[in-house]
């Protein structure tokens, strides 16, 4: 049969926008209309992304979207990259959502659980955000977007500034889609400093009541950094960046790798390593990050998102930040995912449990956390082409085809809190994948995609292992006094230091009494407001002195 | 426990008098040092200190968004979101308590341990059931914090083993009721008939639930949660984080106050946590009053 048209999701755009005409004035809507308005602009059964990373909510939105009548507007497929507010979960309680699919769900991690075994929540995938975007173009096309930005212009022009993340990598996929893109703003200006996404893309623009919220997730306190950090930091900084020349690299947002930052302008400056090591990132605007950018080491950072506090230091930092004309921190997720995926050489992260194999999960007891953006960056991604000294040096055969590979480093103590064992024989993922009646076990990190893990034991270059057992043997020399670890006999140790595939502080020419606090660059948020000669404005529960 | 209280205040003369309806006898005789070591009395005396203090803490205009009742504070949570009268449950605490007592006089007890999560913790209970007489997890109150209840002899092997095994603290309760196991299913049915008597109301308080660690916003829920969760573990640590993941801030625990504002701060670090027996109300209302956003 010849199908009669070729325009049926235009044509239901513009009925559904005919139906609230009403209520607009231009693009601008009043936000006591919202919830009228979204009851008449979405449909049974709806693909509705609802912007949310782990840091920018688009709240007003997702409050609204709890309000609108289930016996109007149900069955909804949401698309979220991060499950974080409790109105997130509320719209399915109150049957105006059935299904989802998404990225992150840390904040929610228990409710979403629970919600999944009492038939409340039908989930459909967990993805990586890059998958996620991905989908967003292919099979998970949205007939409506609910994103949020600072400010609009009468127009419908919005500007998303430090905070732009992944607003276009959405309204991109809605926009040009016929779908129906929705953004509530902070304030409505004559003039914007710049324009982020323009009107043509956009179809309602509503002021809310107050700024979206905003969550300062990668400030971390150098006042809480243990000595134990800080030698796993000398290590990895020794015994990974410096071994491998490594450029170009992103980190997780743990005070491990909080550590290696503050120990760059210092033990890394001992070193002669400036200039050498870690130049280009990508990574937010961690103010961890500041001692080393004023003192020279970074050369660029491009950003996922922007971080509360940081906006006039990045701003006035144009060499190092992407800034736009009216001087703005520019962030844009999807783009910084996929550098971290293909354009970086090492990913630096940690892990709440690892087992024997190095497979390691943040999932923990009937907790469902999903993944975020760190699947992305630590694996090594077989289709990058391009090469760099690190990613070569990690060649291991003489194979005229070998490929280089991505360094991907777990950091952390073998114990967390004191008395939690990192290394188990068992992931909680497991269990956790039976209860939610996952498809597959929640892995952050696979272990055949971790080249090298560091606690404080020491690093075991996995990489270099010849075998499961051999690698398995590494593993369990760093692993201390845990159970993974009391397998590990002292003549294989010998072999493995010998082999270069394990490595102790000794052999770094570490020592463990050197691994001070006054090696930080910083020991203190008010040395980082001092280190950037004020720019950064920490957020109140920073302010400690 | 109870001697503080004033009669002068309406709520405490008002529920003293319903507790002595229904006892026989007067409130200030039930807190006895002797009498308090029966659980029975231990039990009778948690509930009316625990109704007097919420009651107090809501008359002050402090407003709650939840209520959640760790073990028999699950029946002053009742009380407090409407479900049932303090008559009600007074009656109900009182049997639980002496169907508890008679359960298991002799040789039962409870170790608490702290330093292990879940997982790790299942596994070595598993391995030494098969050993020693069966022993069952009673409470998860936090995440490194659990409750097992059995047989003093298997609870003392099991406490070496874990202490071998590196545990921070492994102590035994002076607790003579294994509570919140199967070994309770006799109470636990008796008191389901208790209740099919009662007729329950709906809450006007979500409540949160030890049976399931789910909020729960019927009356038929939480008259099932009453009776199942004597004989099953109580998920303390699901509740608050459920609680604390819909969005609550802060914490206020009644009277008698001490374990779970403990609790509540290793559990969630950033909430504000405030016990009744600590601040007092003039400080609890005070902050709540006039620090909005912190506490709200």
């Amino acid at each position: 049969m010849l199908r009669t048209s070729w325009t049926t999701k235009r044509d239901e755009k513009n009925r559904r926008i005919k139906n609230i005409a009403h209520l607009m004035n231009g693009a601008i809507l009043k936000k006591e209309n919202i919830v009228e308005a979204l009851e008449n602009l979405l449909q049974p059964g709806d693909r509705v992304v609802l912007e949310g990373d782990n840091q920018k909510q688009a709240s007003f939105l997702s409050t609204a979207l709890t309000q609108v009548s289930a016996a109007k507007v149900n069955k909804l497929h949401m698309i979220m990259s991060s499950i974080s507010r409790p109105d997130h979960l509320d719209i399915f309680e109150k049957g105006i959502a059935q299904k989802i699919d998404f990225s992150f769900s840390g904040p929610q991690s228990l409710r979403v659980a629970q919600m999944i075994e009492d038939g409340k929540l039908e989930v459909c995938g967990i993805h990586t955000y890059l998958e996620l975007y991905g989908r967003l173009f292919i099979d998970l096309i949205p007939n409506v977007a609910l994103v949020a930005a600072d400010k609009a212009d009468r127009f419908g022009n919005l500007y998303t500034g430090p905070n732009t993340e992944e607003t276009p990598a959405i309204v991109e996929a809605t926009a040009f889609k016929d779908g129906i893109v929705i953004v509530q703003v902070n304030e409505i200006v004559d003039e914007l400093p710049r324009i982020d996404i323009p009107a043509s893309w956009v179809d309602v623009i509503v002021e809310a009541d107050q700024p979206y919220q905003l969550e300062a997730l990668f400030t971390r306190d150098p006042k809480m950094i243990t000595e134990l950090q800080i030698l796993i930091g000398m290590m990895t900084i020794r015994g990974v960046y410096e071994k491998h020349k490594v450029q170009s690299l992103n980190h997780g947002i743990g005070f491990n790798t909080a550590a290696i930052e503050l120990l760059l302008p210092t033990y890394g400056e001992k070193l002669g390593l400036k200039g050498k090591i870690a130049t280009n990132w990508v990574l937010n605007p961690h103010p961890t990050l500041i001692p080393a950018i004023e003192s020279g080491w970074v050369e660029t950072v491009h950003c996922f998102g922007g971080e509360v506090g940081m906006e006039a230091y990045c701003a006035a930092r144009p060499d190092i930040f992407f800034t736009g004309r009216d001087g703005s921190l520019r962030s844009n997720r999807a783009f910084a995912q996929v550098a971290g995926q293909y354009a970086v050489d090492m990913f630096v992260g940690s892990t709440l449990q690892m087992d024997r194999n190095a497979n390691s999960s943040t999932v923990v007891s009937g907790r469902l956390a999903g993944f975020g953006g760190a699947p992305n960056m630590g694996h090594d991604p077989h289709g990058r082409r391009h090469s760099s000294a690190a990613w070569l040096d990690l060649i291991t055969s003489d194979d005229p085809l070998a490929q280089g590979r991505k360094l991907v480093v777990q950091t952390f103590e073998t114990f967390q809190n004191g008395n939690t064992p990192v290394f188990v024989d068992t992931l909680d993922a497991i269990e956790v994948a039976k209860q939610a009646k996952l498809a597959t076990a929640p892995i952050m990190i696979y272990g055949n995609d971790v080249t090298h893990v560091v606690t404080e034991e020491g690093v075991a270059y996995l990489y270099k292992a010849d075998g499961e057992e051999e690698r398995r043997q590494a593993l369990s020399a760093i692993a201390g006094v845990t159970s993974v670890g009391l397998e590990s006999t002292a003549a294989s140790i010998t072999s493995l230091r010998e082999k270069g595939i394990v490595a102790y502080p000794e052999d770094l020419g570490i020592r463990r009494t050197d691994a001070k606090r006054s090696l930080l660059a910083a020991k203190n948020v008010q040395d980082l407001v001092e280190w950037s000669g004020g720019l950064y404005n920490p957020p109140a529960k920073f302010k400690n002195w | 426990m109870l001697k503080e209280y004033s009669l002068s205040d309406p709520i405490v003369a008002g529920i003293f008098s319903e507790a002595e309806l229904v006892l026989g006898e007067p409130v200030n005789t039930l807190d006895t040092k002797e009498r308090l070591a029966s659980t029975v009395f231990a039990q009778v005396c948690l509930l009316i200190a625990g109704v007097i203090s919420a009651k107090r803490i809501l008359s002050w205009g402090i407003t709650a968004d939840y209520v959640a009742g760790h073990s028999v504070g699950a029946f002053a949570a009742g009380v407090i979101s409407g479900v049932l009268s303090f008559t009600e449950a007074l009656k109900l605490v009182w049997e639980r308590g002496k169907l508890m007592e008679q359960a298991y006089p002799k040789g039962y007890g409870m170790l608490a341990i702290t330093g292990f999560q879940l997982s790790r913790l299942i596994t070595i209970i598993d391995q030494h059931n098969q050993q020693y007489s069966t022993v069952y997890l009673s409470n998860i109150n936090a995440a490194d914090q659990q409750v097992i209840a059995g047989e003093i002899i298997s609870l003392k092997a099991l406490a070496c083993k874990l202490e071998t095994a590196g545990i921070r603290k492994a102590q035994l309760l002076n607790l003579s009721v294994p509570s919140h196991c199967p070994l309770m299913h006799g109470v636990s049915m008796a008191l389901k008939d208790k209740i099919a008597g009662i007729k329950l109301n709906e809450p006007l308080i979500p409540y949160c639930a030890n049976y399931s660690g789910r909020i729960l916003t019927t009356a038929t829920a939480i008259g099932d949660d009453l009776w199942k969760s004597v004989a099953a573990t109580v998920k303390w640590f699901d509740a608050t984080t459920l609680i604390y993941e819909s969005g609550v801030k802060t914490f206020i625990e009644v009277s008698p106050s001490g374990v779970l504002s403990k609790i509540a701060t290793s559990s969630f670090p950033e909430a504000k946590v405030m016990s009744l027996d600590f601040q007092g109300l003039d400080t609890i209302s005070w902050l709540w009053h006039n620090d909005n956003t912190a506490y709200r």
